[in-house]
């Protein structure tokens, strides 16, 4: 490529005479330069021959071409002095632009070996010390501030290639590259390796990361598009509460891992080949997980994770204890194997309070960054007392279990195959259909069909303090749509079971039902005799609910001209309960059923 | 005569019988938007007070 | 029979009339799910007010958000704003989407997001900074 190098205007070369014999201070000033490439203005060169060392005082500013910014360079350097003609000691250095601002000091110990000038024998010794130094992309998103450190370089002809070795001392200063943040430096690297044919060879680089650990790596580098070739990290022992936030944290942001406190060590073993992972081997030794909104916790973690790209692994994972939305969750042990992107495991078992969720036949795949997986699910019966009482729900009693033949996750879609069956209040809940979209996101969604059947009327009325009914009761919620677990869309009709049993319903409970109904239904109940009655006997008794944009349409077990039946009544003395309102807003419902079971409800009886 | 017109009709017409058009309702999507940029931008609650503040006690 | 006919097509017309008036109807906005990412985006809003005045985050023209200039924001507070950027950018689609689909018109989510787009502008404080066609203005 032919150079071309035009200086616009040379304002002057003065050398001025400080002695009639000699010569002592060069001044070249340039307002222009261009080059093919480069352009350079307000050039100024001083060479001060008269100092007790030759020095030499450079300040330009610089631009390629194509940009727009241009760079101010200043350099103030001693002259190498004729015992050793390749040592220069400069100082006073500065790059400058709106990006960068590099006040350095550079020097180079030799550049040469001791027999010539000439460039295929370059031994060079160098050291930059930066002061204060700080950058920054246009959007802030790369940006260091306040850097102090010291890089010392070296680099030798070693035939065809050159060998090169590093330090990199960084002692003060900030950084963030996105989405790492690094302060309080003290972080230090040495390595080496050659240059061959635009090859950059790393032959081993030690870093040292103040309390989170040290760091092996070696590898090979494409200069050209930068595509690394070979990759090889070994982490021997990293500090995870110090890593953590310097690392992990920045990494999992999406995810549920992102607002945790760890303690604990890890090590990780990591090869890559062509820019693809090849294989990795992490181990975890007595982490403590725990999230800050305490949504869960897992203790003394272990785990052993090899994966490779060629070969099957079989990986183990264990934890002592944990938690999960407060359920507290029991000693664990998960092994299961990989196969590339693949992971199977015949069953896992996980205690949970009383009793246990197992899962089998679990089967997960990465495919284009999705995770796809499925299992089958059976809870063995845990106590429904203790597990309303850890959730804050009203104290239930009984157990519950469950039997899910077929899981499955795939799109963000979690859906379930066959139902889902839960025996509470002495009866079984069965759930069909049941799918949910993002549960742990902003807006969760949940579509369910529920069944009940013959729950215990007597325990359900106690748990949720709404006045003493003895029964059994059946249910179904059909096309339930719950968003943010709130419903939004569902058929239920809720009505005493089929078949004969004790039916009987206490004075409170039919003032709390007729409160349910609203003025209308309590209106119907005249005053009577009746109110001197504890309770009644039922025949049946049912209410329906078809809930449509915020508004519920009600019926009962039986129509009437004007209304709907809620209780029929049976024997002596009789009560029946109807209801007139058939549309009720779905929010005054709740508010009706929350006055009644907080026992505030006064309704008419007959 | 009347048979141009009859066409006319039918050309506006059979189309809809395969295709509803439900247009998209630009006048009432502005005012959803309006609304809930105003709620989330809690303009308009008293006056346009910026919310840099909220939640951050007042010092003393 | 061709008034027959006419009469045929006329009624025709009647029965397509109501799509047209359910089209002029208001948008349901008020779900769960609406309200869910609207208060998620609320408790955001605090946060992110102040990067809107310093110019660290502007309005994009696509109804986003993004980071314009976090020169101004020290260093270490520059993850927790790529972080609020990028998790308004998730609520945002996914209002959208949701305004969509609560109306039964999933495919209306891209004007859905346009409307949107010229509303948050409109709305900007002055100072803000928004994207027009040629970049970067402020309000």
């Amino acid at each position: 490529m032919k150079a071309f190098v035009r200086i616009v205007l040379l304002l002057f070369v003065s050398l001025l005479p400080t002695t009639t014999y000699a010569v002592s201070e060069i001044t070249i000033r340039a307002t222009a330069i261009e080059h093919a490439q480069i352009e350079a203005k307000n050039v100024n060169l001083l060479v001060d021959l008269m100092k007790p060392a030759p020095a030499l005082k450079l300040s330009a500013e610089l631009k390629q071409k194509a940009e727009k910014d241009w760079t101010l360079l200043n350099v103030a350097c001693m002259l190498p002095q004729a015992t050793k003609p390749d040592a220069i000691d400069c100082d006073e250095g500065l790059v400058k632009n709106t990006a960068v601002n590099l006040p350095f000091s550079l020097k180079v110990d030799h550049l040469f070996n001791q027999d010539g000038f000439d460039l295929g024998k370059l031994n060079a010794k160098a050291s930059l010390q930066f002061k204060n130094a700080g950058f920054s992309d246009a959007a802030g998103l790369h940006a260091a501030e306040k850097l102090n450190g010291q890089i010392e370089f070296a680099v030798q002809r070693d035939g065809a290639a050159w060998a090169w070795q590093t330090s990199l001392d960084w002692q003060t200063g900030e950084l963030f590259w996105q989405p790492f943040y690094v302060e309080s430096a003290g972080h230090q690297l040495n390595a080496s390796g050659a240059l061959k044919e635009g090859v950059l060879d790393v032959h081993h680089a030690h870093f040292a990361m103040r309390q989170v650990g040290e760091l092996d790596v070696s590898g090979q580098l494409r200069l050209s598009d930068f595509h690394p070739i070979a990759l090889s990290a070994n982490l021997p022992n990293v500090n995870l509460s110090a890593a953590y936030h310097l690392l992990f944290k920045p990494l999992l942001d999406k995810t549920a891992l992102n607002n945790t406190a760890m303690t604990g060590n890890a090590s990780l073993l990591l090869k890559m080949q062509n820019g693809e992972l090849k294989s990795f081997d992490l181990s975890l030794k007595g982490v403590d997980i725990t999230d800050i909104d305490q949504k869960f916790a897992l203790y003394q973690l272990h785990a052993e994770i090899p994966w490779s790209y060629d070969n099957p692994e079989s990986i183990s994972v264990s934890y002592e204890s944990g938690s999960l939305l407060n359920l507290p969750l029991g000693k664990t042990n998960i092994r299961a194997e990989v196969n590339r992107f693949s992971l199977t495991s015949p069953s896992v078992t996980l205690p949970i309070l009383d009793g246990a969720l197992n899962l089998s036949d679990i089967s997960a795949a990465r495919i284009g960054g999705e995770w796809y997986w499925h299992l089958r699910a059976k809870l063995q019966p845990i106590s429904m007392a203790d597990f309303s009482r850890r959730l804050n729900l009203p104290t239930m009693s009984g157990k519950a279990s469950a039997d899910i033949p077929l899981v499955t996750y795939s799109n963000g879609l979690l859906s379930t195959d066959g139902s889902v069956m839960l025996n509470i209040f002495e009866g079984t809940a069965t759930v069909t259909q049941l799918t949910m979209r993002t549960p742990m996101g902003v807006a969760p969604k949940l579509n369910a069909d529920i069944a009940l059947r013959n729950l215990d009327l007597g325990d359900l009325t106690r748990t949720f303090s709404f006045g003493a009914i003895e029964g059994k009761l059946d249910g179904d919620i059909e096309d339930l749509e719950l968003q943010n677990w709130k419903p939004v869309r569902f058929d239920a009709s809720l009505h005493s079971s089929p078949g004969r049993y004790k039916k009987k319903i206490s004075q409170r409970a039919v003032e709390n039902i007729s409160a349910l109904g609203g003025g209308g239904a309590a209106a119907a109940v005249q005053r009577s005799f009746l109110r001197f009655f504890e309770q009644f006997n039922y025949g049946k008794m049912g209410l329906s609910c078809k809930l449509r944009h915020d508004i519920c349409e009600m019926d009962g077990v039986e129509s009437t001209s004007q209304g709907y039946v809620i209780v029929k009544g049976s024997g002596i003395p009789s009560i029946t309960v109807m209801g007139y309102n058939r549309t009720v807003g779905w929010g005054e419902l709740l508010a009706r059923i929350k006055r009644v079971t907080d026992g505030n409800s006064k309704a008419v009886v007959q | 005569m009347k048979n141009w017109m009859l066409g006319v009709a039918f050309a506006c017409v059979l189309p809809a019988c395969v295709t509803i058009n439900i247009y998209f309702p630009a006048a009432a999507a502005e005012k959803a938007a309006d609304k809930i940029i105003d709620d989330v931008w809690q303009l308009k609650n008293g006056t346009e007070k910026p919310s840099v503040n909220v939640g951050e006690p007042a010092a003393k | 029979m061709k008034k027959l006919l006419a009469g045929f097509v006329l009624l025709f017309g009647t029965l397509f009339l109501p799509q047209l008036v359910i089209a002029a109807a208001d948008l349901e906005v008020n779900t769960p799910a609406i309200s869910a990412i609207k208060g998620s985006m609320q408790a955001r809003h605090g946060q992110l007010a102040a990067h809107y005045a310093s110019g660290a985050v502007g309005l994009t023209k696509d109804g986003m958000v993004a980071v314009r200039d976090a020169n101004s924001v020290p260093l270490k507070d520059r993850g927790a704003l790529n972080s609020a950027v990028a998790a308004e950018n998730a609520d945002r689609a996914k209002l959208y989407k949701e305004i969509a689909t609560a109306n039964g018109h999933p495919e209306w989510q891209p004007e859905i997001q346009s409307t949107f787009a010229s509303r948050w502008i409109d709305k900007a404080q002055s100072g803000w900074w928004v994207q027009g066609a040629g970049g970067w203005v402020q309000k």
